[in-house]
């Protein structure tokens, strides 16, 4: 009987779901997650086959073993699910999805559990096949308790996420009215370029907050990887570029807000050159941070150029989006593209013009903003 | 039928429904009030979709709050603009509905006759004009065994000849099981076609009869 309420689930939720985040999880498997599966190392003459094959699995072994490893497998679960309920969360309460409030609502509590259940082992399924790797490894290698756990563990998750939805979606009477939102920004000047970033705090926290994390690790992980290399043009650009890469999804929500809440700005008598200046205003603030420290760090000669090729790219891929159109798997190619040619130039020293270039190009694409 | 108790409503800080007590007996009830003045918001809360103070209760037994399962079942809801995943289809969204609702089995198909929705029910949603949107959330609120129907702006972008099959199908649903309705709109209901209408004001953050 809970049939119906699976498919519509699957089809509202779940797909949604993947639309949103196949590109990234592809990315994050490929890069990360790839030697999870089996580390190649070379120059492994002198070892035996078994030695060879240990070596390969020792990150999945680890997993099942080691108080760390298993740590981080188990953390690596508790995120992705964690990051699941909030993006469930986040699409319960978009408009066209209300009717589930007054409709699904009216099955009985477990068929509902049930029926989110299914939903939520769809959407774990990524984590599923790491578990069900690690299981497998660590059976074959006589490490029997964390693997046997593993099922159990990842059965709470899916439980746990499917009473969580099945509890939002029924508790829509008896939630205490919240705060006004921003109440202590109502006295603030709000001009038309600065509606994104009241947006991201009123809204949008998490996303900006993890935004800001990966930029700041970025920088991190770069300096930390090159420490003699400060003061070179071409590491600096690298930075400008990760920041970039980082702010990639804020870029997309900036248009998607920018589409869904603010289509009366095209009717503005506003010329292409005050739109664009807006929107380098708009990434101006929101970058400060990176641009501050960018120009301010390594030199004001080493790091204008990558200040201004960050500022570029943002302005570059928000463009590109009234071209292509809310559409995030061809966003997330056009990210990766992007990443790649500029990262080649930049290891010629040509962040420079590449800065140029992008802001150059973000304004020609704007004949697309109306 | 309905019985709300020490009702409010706010936003933000601001109270814009509060009703100590109000009772609704059964039958139709036009709902009206100028713009603004909380209809909607009034019928969101009965539907159970919107959070209140207070307690809204069916039937003398099922409390929107503490029997919320058994309520909605017997309380259904038609939005005043109805918005759906436009990759669903409309017989996928009366699958959900009928199941939920505990609808017999074919139970929609004499309303989609009736409507004439035959023609693009398989189709998803979002090749839909509003007026067939506003005919499908019509259809999906008669479905299951409701007590009581909430229909809100039920005649908007509706045409002209579809007004009198809603009328006949509220004085068939009552007729046979006793149905309840709410109604809110700003249109005038042919009152040859509901002989029994009875009309409750929305005004000053509360809701009274009217003559």
């Amino acid at each position: 009987m809970t049939r119906p309420l699976t498919r519509v689930l699957l089809k509202v939720v779940a797909r949604g779901f993947y639309q949103q985040h196949t590109g990234g999880l592809l990315a994050l498997f490929l890069l990360v997650f790839i030697n999870f599966f089996y580390t190649r190392v070379s120059d492994q003459d002198h070892l035996t086959a078994e030695q060879i094959t240990q070596n390969g699995f020792r990150l999945v072994i680890a997993s099942v073993s080691e108080p760390l490893g298993v740590a981080a497998l188990l953390g690596v679960c508790l995120v992705y699910s964690l990051k699941s309920g909030h993006y469930v969360a986040g699409r319960l309460r978009k408009a066209d999805v209300q009717f589930l409030a007054y409709s699904s609502t009216a099955l009985p509590w477990a068929q509902q559990v049930r029926a989110w259940a299914v939903v939520q082992g769809v959407i774990l399924l990524p984590v599923g096949v790491l578990c069900g790797y690690a299981l497998a490894v660590g059976l074959i290698f006589h490490h029997w308790l964390v693997p046997l756990l593993l099922p159990g563990y990842w059965l709470l998750l899916t439980g746990s996420g499917a009473v969580y939805y099945t509890h939002l979606l029924n508790d829509t009477v008896g939630k205490p009215e919240k705060a006004a939102s921003l109440s202590w920004a109502r006295g603030w000047p709000k001009p038309l370029f600065s509606l994104f970033l009241y947006e991201l705090l009123a809204r949008k926290r998490v996303p900006y907050l993890l935004t800001k994390l990966a930029s700041i690790a970025s920088i991190a992980l770069l300096l930390l990887t090159f420490p003699d290399s400060r003061t070179d043009g071409r590491l600096a650009g690298m930075m400008g570029l990760c920041c970039a890469v980082a702010h990639a999804v804020l870029v997309f929500q900036a248009s998607e807000f920018e589409r869904g809440y603010l289509p009366f700005a095209r009717n503005l008598p506003h010329g292409r050159a005050r739109v664009y200046g807006q929107q380098v205003l708009l990434y101006g603030a929101l970058l400060l941070p990176e641009l501050a420290w960018l120009v301010l760090g390594p030199g004001l000669r080493t790091g204008l150029p990558a200040a201004g090729l960050l500022l570029g790219l943002m302005l570059l891929l928000h463009n590109l989006l009234y071209q292509t159109g809310p559409h995030m798997t061809t966003y997330l190619r056009l990210v990766s593209a992007l990443f790649f040619c500029v990262l080649l130039a930049n290891l010629f020293g040509l962040a420079g013009l590449v800065a140029l270039g992008s802001a150059l190009a973000a304004g020609l694409l704007l004949r697309w903003y109306r | 039928m309905l019985q709300l108790t020490d009702f409010s409503k706010t936003y933000q800080g601001r109270t814009v429904l509060r009703i100590e007590s109000f009772a609704f007996a059964p039958g139709t009830y036009w709902v009206q009030g100028a713009n603004g003045s909380g209809k909607s918001t009034l019928l969101k809360a009965i539907a159970g979709i919107t959070p209140f103070a207070g307690d809204i209760v069916l039937a003398g037994r099922l409390s929107v709050k503490k029997q919320a399962v058994d309520y909605r079942r017997l309380v259904n809801f038609a939005e005043a603009e109805p918005l759906f995943p436009a990759f669903l289809t409309g017989r996928e969204l009366i699958h959900l509905f009928r199941t939920a609702k505990n609808g017999p089995p074919h139970q929609e198909d004499f309303y989609i006759e009736s409507l004439r929705l035959n023609a693009y029910v398989h189709e998803p949603v979002g090749t839909y004009s509003s007026g067939m949107i506003k005919k499908l959330a019509l259809v999906l609120a008669f479905l299951g065994q409701p007590a009581c129907i909430l229909l809100d702006e039920p005649l908007t972008t509706l045409e002209a000849a579809a007004i009198p099959v809603l009328c006949a199908w509220m004085a068939q649903q009552q007729a046979q099981h006793g149905t309840s309705f709410l109604l809110s709109s700003h249109q005038d209901f042919a009152s040859a076609a509901l002989p029994a209408l009875q009309h409750v004001l929305v005004a000053h953050a509360t809701l009274r009869h009217t003559a």
